[in-house]
């Protein structure tokens, strides 16, 4: 007679649903889940936009560079003249505060400009100098904002990215 | 009230079941439950699959190739001379077959079929050259599909290809300028 008295107090207990503590809990681990996956999800999809920005602004870096040096006269390239028909290319208006930050010592500034492509705007700054007689360093620096727009905040512009190339040609 | 009388209550009482709301209300909420996890996991594979077409789709590798083919290729071009369709449609440079080559010798030639049933592609085209200028075709490779455009341009020692991928869907575009490094 007590082991079925027993019996249906166990029967009883099982069957009694969950607390409110256990249904919390559940809630709780479920939503560090969800919190977790979407943190790796924004990271993810923010460093793949890095990463193509960085491709891009060094393939823009690139062309700068070889088309600069590829001139008989390294005194008359001109980017705006030459990619205008192809690319979205200005001179930039923050050119003083580009060049402060990113002009390499010692070199005469040729010109900053802005290019603008797949939602971003890269500047490049341009400079040169001659290391020899007949030989002449030719620097470019292509410098992108993290967000794809630069801020009037002039300490932005320590969170840039740059990417910075020096080639060297025979004047 | 015996404990047997007892006994059979308390058993009545654990398997009565569940009432038709508590049911409609359980299925509701596992509705509710169901269709935000579904609704997560559409997006999350939308958003992988975008993130893996920005970095591995055709049009992306394509692109990469084509720039790294022009770059390679004009790179170990001879400066002496290159020859640029006028509508800038081809271009064509000139190198040594090898270290052992007193003259140049072959020909790649870069050059963009728009033909709607291929979907636009670029060739290249390798092959040799005599002191004449008789050229010989050796071999043709496809260099890219789904080409939109592609022009080609000369600035001093430099080449430069503007090209234009589309497949549709996505657009890339391969600006690449390279010098021609040799003698």
């Amino acid at each position: 007679m007590g082991g079925m008295v027993n019996m249906a107090v166990k029967q009883l207990k099982s069957a009694a649903g969950f607390t409110l503590v256990e249904v919390m809990t559940a809630i709780l681990i479920l939503s560090v889940a969800v919190i977790g996956a979407s943190g790796y999800r924004y990271y993810a999809a923010l460093d793949a936009r890095r990463a193509a920005m960085q491709t891009t602004g060094s393939r823009v870096g690139l062309l700068l560079c070889e088309s600069w040096r590829g001139l008989s006269d390294p005194n008359t390239f001109d980017p705006v003249a030459q990619f205008s028909s192809e690319l979205t290319i200005t001179t930039a208006t923050e050119a003083s505060t580009l060049e402060y930050h990113y002009k390499a010592a010692g070199f005469t500034l040729l010109g900053v400009y802005t290019i603008a492509t797949n939602g971003v705007s890269y500047y490049a700054v341009l400079s040169w100098k001659d290391v020899s007689i007949g030989l002449r360093a030719l620097n470019v620096v292509v410098v992108w904002p993290p967000q794809g727009q630069i801020g009037s905040n002039y300490l932005y512009y320590y969170a840039c990215k740059s990417f910075k190339l020096t080639t060297y040609a025979s004047i | 009230m015996s404990v047997e009388q007892g006994m059979r209550k308390n058993k009545l009482r654990v398997q009565r079941g569940f009432t038709i709301i508590e049911l409609t209300i359980a299925a509701a909420i596992g509705l509710i439950v169901m269709l935000g996890i579904t609704a997560i996991l559409v997006d999350s594979q939308r958003g992988w699959q975008r993130m893996y077409n920005t970095i591995y789709s055709d049009v992306v590798t394509d692109s990469y190739v084509a720039g790294k083919t022009f770059d390679a290729v004009v790179r170990r071009a001879s400066r002496q001379r290159i020859s640029l369709d006028e509508a800038g449609n081809w271009a064509e440079v000139y190198y040594y077959a090898d270290a052992n080559s007193a003259v140049v010798d072959r020909y790649a030639r870069f050059y963009y079929d728009s033909d709607p049933n291929t979907g636009g592609r670029l060739y290249i085209e390798y092959g040799t050259v005599t002191s004449d200028g008789v050229k010989g075709a050796s071999s043709t490779q496809t260099v890219c599909e789904n080409v939109q455009s592609c022009t080609f341009e000369g600035a001093g020692r430099a080449a430069q290809m503007i090209l234009i991928l589309n497949d549709g869907s996505q657009r890339a575009t391969v600006m690449s300028s390279a010098v021609m490094h040799n003698q």
